[in-house]
C-alpha cells in the first residue's frame, strides 16, 4: 500500500474486492416482506430478532461490529451492542426498501443555518463532489438531492445484492441516478468521464477499496487510513466538495442531515494541503458524531487501517 | 521530430506531476511509466490523460486504455502521432 515515493494508493482489481456489508439477494425481499404484512408492534421486535440471528451466523461482521464498538464505546462491547449496531443496519435497509412502497421520509438539514453553504451549492448550476460515509441512513440524502435541480450520480459497486439501490434509483428523480462501476480499475476514467459531461458525483470516503490514493487522518483515537481521491478529482476537475451525511431519524422517521463547509480547490495556494484540512475537520465532526450515535457507522468489515509511523 | 516530441512528453510528465527529483532527461524512452522508477499510479495516469487531452488532443477514456497508452514515453510517442492532432 505504501510506497517508496511516500504516496498511499489502492490499486484493487475487482477480484481483489474486500467484503462488503453481505446478505443473501431474498434477504431484502424477505424484510420488505415482513414490513408489509406485520403489524409494527411485531415487526419491529422481529426485526430486532432477525438481526440478533443475523449476528449469530456472520462472525466476520460481528467481529468487524466488536471491533469498531470497542474503540468507539471505550470498553468491551456486550453481545447487546452488537445486536443493536445490527438493528440499526437493519432499520437503514428498512427505511430502502419502504422508498420502493413509495415511504419516502422527509430528509431535512439538521442545522439549517450551518447547512446555507451546502444549500447554496446545491441549488446553483455549479457541478460538485459530494462526499458522504456509510452512516445512518445516509443513501437516503439521494432523496433531498432530488429536490435539487441538478444531475447528480451516486457511485455504486455493483454487487449481487443491490436490490435496496435499485429501489432507490426508482424513488429519486431522474435527475439523480447510480453510476455502477462494474470493475473497480474502471473507477477513474467512469468518474473522469462522468464529470466531463458536467454531471456532479456522489462518493462515499470511508472504505478503502476503491482504486485511488488514500491518506491517512485522526480518526477514532489513531491515524486512519481513508480514500482521498475526492479530493484529488477535485483540484483535477476544479470542482467543489462537500460532505453530508444522515444522523439519527427522528421520532417520526424523519432524516436529519449534517453537511461541511464547502472546500474549493481554486481558493487555496496548495489545494491539497487545504483539502487535509479540510476533510480532517470533516472526520472530526462525523467521529463526534459517532461517539453520540455509536451504531450509525454501518461498515461491518474491518476498521479503516492504521497508518504506518 | 519523433525525438522531439519524446523529450516534450519527457518534460510534460515531470511538470504536470511535478515529479522534483527527477530530470526530464533521466527517463529513457523504453522505461514502463507503471510499475518502473517513476512509479505512477492510476490518479497520475488520470492526470497525465488530462494533460495529454489539452497538448495533443488525445482522447482516452479508460483505464485499459490510458495503461496501453502510458505504457513508457517510446510507447506515449506512437500513440500521440496515431491519435492526436498535429501540434
Amino acid at each position: 500500500m505504501a510506497t517508496e515515493s511516500g504516496k498511499l494508493r489502492v490499486e484493487l482489481t475487482t477480484r481483489q474486492r474486500p467484503d462488503r456489508n453481505p446478505g443473501p439477494p431474498w434477504g431484502y425481499r424477505l424484510l420488505g416482506l415482513g414490513d408489509r404484512i406485520l403489524p409494527t408492534a411485531i415487526a419491529d421486535p422481529a426485526l430486532y430478532a432477525g438481526s440478533a440471528l443475523a449476528v449469530s451466523v456472520m462472525p466476520a461482521q460481528r467481529a468487524a461490529s466488536a471491533e469498531y464498538l470497542r474503540i468507539v464505546l471505550d470498553r468491551t462491547p456486550a453481545r447487546s451492542d452488537i445486536n443493536r449496531h445490527f438493528y440499526a443496519f437493519s432499520r437503514s435497509l428498512m427505511a430502502k426498501l419502504r422508498l420502493a412502497r413509495g415511504i419516502r421520509p422527509a430528509v431535512y438539514y439538521a442545522d439549517r443555518r450551518a447547512s446555507e453553504p451546502f444549500d447554496t451549492l446545491c441549488r446553483s448550476p455549479e457541478p460538485a463532489l459530494f462526499g458522504t460515509f456509510h452512516i445512518g441512513h445516509s443513501d437516503l440524502i439521494g432523496c433531498m438531492l432530488s429536490d435539487f435541480d441538478r444531475k447528480i450520480a451516486l457511485v455504486r459497486h455493483r454487487l449481487g445484492n443491490s436490490i435496496d439501490t435499485d429501489f432507490m434509483s426508482r424513488a429519486f428523480s431522474p435527475s439523480v441516478r447510480f453510476l455502477w462501476i462494474n470493475r473497480a480499475e474502471d473507477f477513474l476514467f467512469d468518474l473522469k468521464n462522468a464529470i466531463e459531461q458536467n454531471i456532479s458525483v456522489g462518493l462515499q470516503c470511508d472504505r478503502v477499496e476503491f482504486g485511488g490514493r488514500i491518506e491517512s487522518f485522526q480518526f477514532l483515537g489513531k491515524r486512519r487510513l481513508f480514500p482521498f481521491t475526492i479530493y484529488h478529482l477535485a483540484t483535477l476537475f476544479e470542482r467543489p466538495v462537500v460532505f453530508a451525511f444522515a444522523g439519527p431519524e427522528d421520532p417520526e422517521g424523519n432524516i436529519p442531515v449534517i453537511t461541511s463547509a464547502v472546500f474549493r480547490p481554486a481558493d487555496h495556494k496548495d489545494p491539497l494541503a487545504a483539502a487535509r484540512t479540510h476533510f480532517q475537520e470533516v472526520l472530526s465532526v462525523l467521529e463526534d458524531h459517532l461517539r453520540e450515535h455509536p451504531y450509525l457507522w454501518f461498515n461491518f468489515t474491518p476498521l479503516n487501517p492504521e497508518a504506518r509511523p | 521530430m519523433a525525438d522531439e516530441l519524446k523529450i516534450r512528453l519527457k518534460k510534460l510528465i515531470v511538470e504536470t506531476l511535478n515529479l522534483q527529483d527527477v530530470k526530464p532527461e533521466e527517463i529513457p524512452d523504453e522505461e514502463p511509466l507503471f510499475g518502473g522508477s517513476l512509479d505512477l499510479d492510476s490518479i497520475d495516469g488520470l492526470e497525465l490523460a488530462l494533460k495529454l487531452e489539452k497538448e495533443f488532443g488525445v482522447k482516452i477514456g479508460s483505464s485499459e486504455e490510458s495503461r496501453k497508452a502510458l505504457e513508457s514515453v517510446e510507447v506515449l510517442a506512437e500513440y500521440i502521432k496515431k491519435h492526436g492532432r498535429a501540434t
